[in-house]
């Protein structure tokens, strides 16, 4: 590769990026030349998806990370900048899925599903602080929904939670821009990953209702799920410099459908 | 090179953002035809940038048809339409005479679905397109006082975005905007004393106006593969302007 990578000379970490759009995004901003921490609570797969990437002659390493955890968001960003003196992109992607209806949502899952959503990417930017103000092109990309931009069935700890990152994103924008470093969050749509499986192992976007509402009907007006890449280069843009002027935003990547209704 | 060999028309880019999308879209390997109702400044531009000069009013349907004509007749195609051309007289509202409320509209509102139209034949016949639309943050996020008309043609360019992505989805067309914040261009700049261009700088998080390079930075990802999933929004580019309720922010202590 003789062209310079947009990233070149940077470091990042992405959290989830065992599978889907965190190994997506990890292979992306790799692909420019930065340096990626690929960081999951699934330590065995994660391996298996990095051990890919560096057979590609990509630079990352793996760490196994839970983002719900605090010190652990620590020790991963502490390997990091052990591994290459510097952090200047943080992707805050981990998430699980949930769609526990009303009356069976319990304190537990509740606690359980804003852990992970959300506590993860204060966690994570509070850890990556230190680092993120002395980088002279530091940037935090939070993986947010465009669940959380809408009301959505069977979704109160999922949306509300991707509504908070949502806003969080907004708010740490403020906080930091004084400091040089960008926050903004990119809000998917459907997209083709493990959270789209459903109870019994059926992928969402292959059931008769998706294909007939969503693609024969045009109600996803690009007609297609998303790819985990669709939301890779997004992410990439919002690394690099080439959104040197962009804070706080939210990119919705979802094929139209959210101008519809 | 991200839109190596693509043929891309610019409207309204003679000087200031169209000109650094223009610019910016050259670097990357695309060939320019450049469209600006300013014809010295626009030729002079378009030969800069190597690039083919058509002079427009993009209020007329025939200008601009006549502009996408130029493009195909050079190129044989086209593969991304910028309609950046806009104006922005200060008036407030009770001051506002029809005739100046329709010529803002015209050009601003009016001109961009003229453009959409204009670029969709060719558009849907090669089953490709990316089509970006110049919005603002004035007037769908915010807005001023005398900013009347220009607030709601460009408010009206966010909702054509949508409507324009919904019905040419199916023919592989993207259409998206940006929504820059204050920018410094050559218009702002002139006649506003240091200590006033400071003021601006002191409310926006990342303490700068921004440049037209940062917004095209943004067209030129939303014109690229990297944005293939992306259709119906916009890309504010505003350095954080529009998300505190005041410039007081500054007082954190952080």
């Amino acid at each position: 590769m003789t062209r310079e990578g947009r990233l070149h000379n940077r470091v990042s970490l992405v959290t989830g990026a065992a599978r889907g759009i965190g190994l997506a995004a990890a292979r992306a901003l790799a692909q420019e030349g930065a340096r990626v921490m690929m960081c999951d609570v699934d330590a065995d797969v994660l391996q298996i998806a990095a051990d890919e990437l560096l057979k590609d002659g990509l630079r990352v390493q793996a760490a196994r990370a839970d983002v719900a955890n605090r010190d652990s968001m620590v020790r991963a960003i502490e390997a990091t900048v052990a591994a290459w003196g510097q952090l200047d992109v943080l992707v805050s992607n981990a998430a699980i899925g949930d769609d526990t209806p009303f009356e069976s949502l319990s304190p537990e899952r509740w606690h359980k599903v804003m852990s992970v959503n959300l506590d993860s990417v204060l966690y994570g930017a509070q850890a990556a602080m230190p680092y993120l103000r002395r980088s002279a092109s530091a940037s935090i990309i939070n993986v947010a929904s465009i669940q959380g931009l809408r009301g959505q069935p069977n979704s109160m700890a999922y949306a509300t939670a991707k509504a908070a990152v949502v806003n969080l994103t907004r708010c740490m924008a403020v906080d930091f821009g004084p400091l040089g470093i960008r926050v903004n969050a990119v809000a998917p749509g459907y997209i083709d990953t493990r959270m789209a499986l459903m109870h019994g192992d059926v992928h969402e976007h292959q059931t008769d209702w998706f294909q007939d509402v969503f693609i024969k009907h045009g109600r996803l007006p690009l007609r297609r799920p998303g790819k985990a890449d669709d939301v890779a280069g997004p992410i990439l843009f919002l690394a690099s410099d080439d959104s040197r002027y962009v804070t706080g935003h939210v990119l919705v990547v979802d094929g139209g459908l959210t101008c519809t209704y | 090179m991200r839109l190596k060999d693509r043929i891309a028309l610019v409207i309204g880019g003679a000087r200031g953002i169209g000109a650094g999308i223009a610019e910016r879209f050259v670097e990357e390997g695309a060939s320019i035809v450049l469209a600006d109702r300013e014809a010295s400044a626009g030729a002079a531009m378009a030969a800069r940038l190597g690039g083919h000069f058509v002079s427009v009013d993009v209020a007329k349907k025939a200008d601009v048809e006549g502009a996408v004509g130029a493009a195909l007749q050079r190129h044989g195609r086209l593969d991304i339409l910028v309609q950046n051309a806009g104006i922005f007289p200060w008036t407030l509202i009770e001051n506002i005479e029809p005739e100046e409320w329709d010529s803002v509209l015209a050009v601003n509102l009016k001109g961009t679905y003229l453009a959409a139209r204009a670029a969709l034949a060719p558009m849907k016949a090669r089953n490709y397109g990316r089509m970006i639309f110049t919005s603002s943050i004035t007037g769908p996020r915010v807005t001023s006082p005398g900013h009347g008309h220009y607030s709601a043609s460009k408010a009206g360019i966010n909702g054509f975005i949508k409507a324009a992505a919904l019905e040419f989805a199916g023919y592989g067309i993207t259409v998206n905007g940006v929504e820059p914040g204050n920018i410094l261009t050559e218009g702002v700049k002139a006649g506003r004393s240091a200590a006033f261009i400071k003021s601006m700088e002191d409310m926006i998080p990342l303490g700068r106006l921004g440049s037209p390079r940062d917004v095209a930075n943004a067209v030129l990802f939303l014109a690229s593969d990297d944005a293939s999933y992306i259709t119906g929004t916009t890309i504010v580019v505003d350095g954080g302007q529009t998300l505190p309720e005041g410039a007081d922010f500054r007082l954190n202590p952080s």
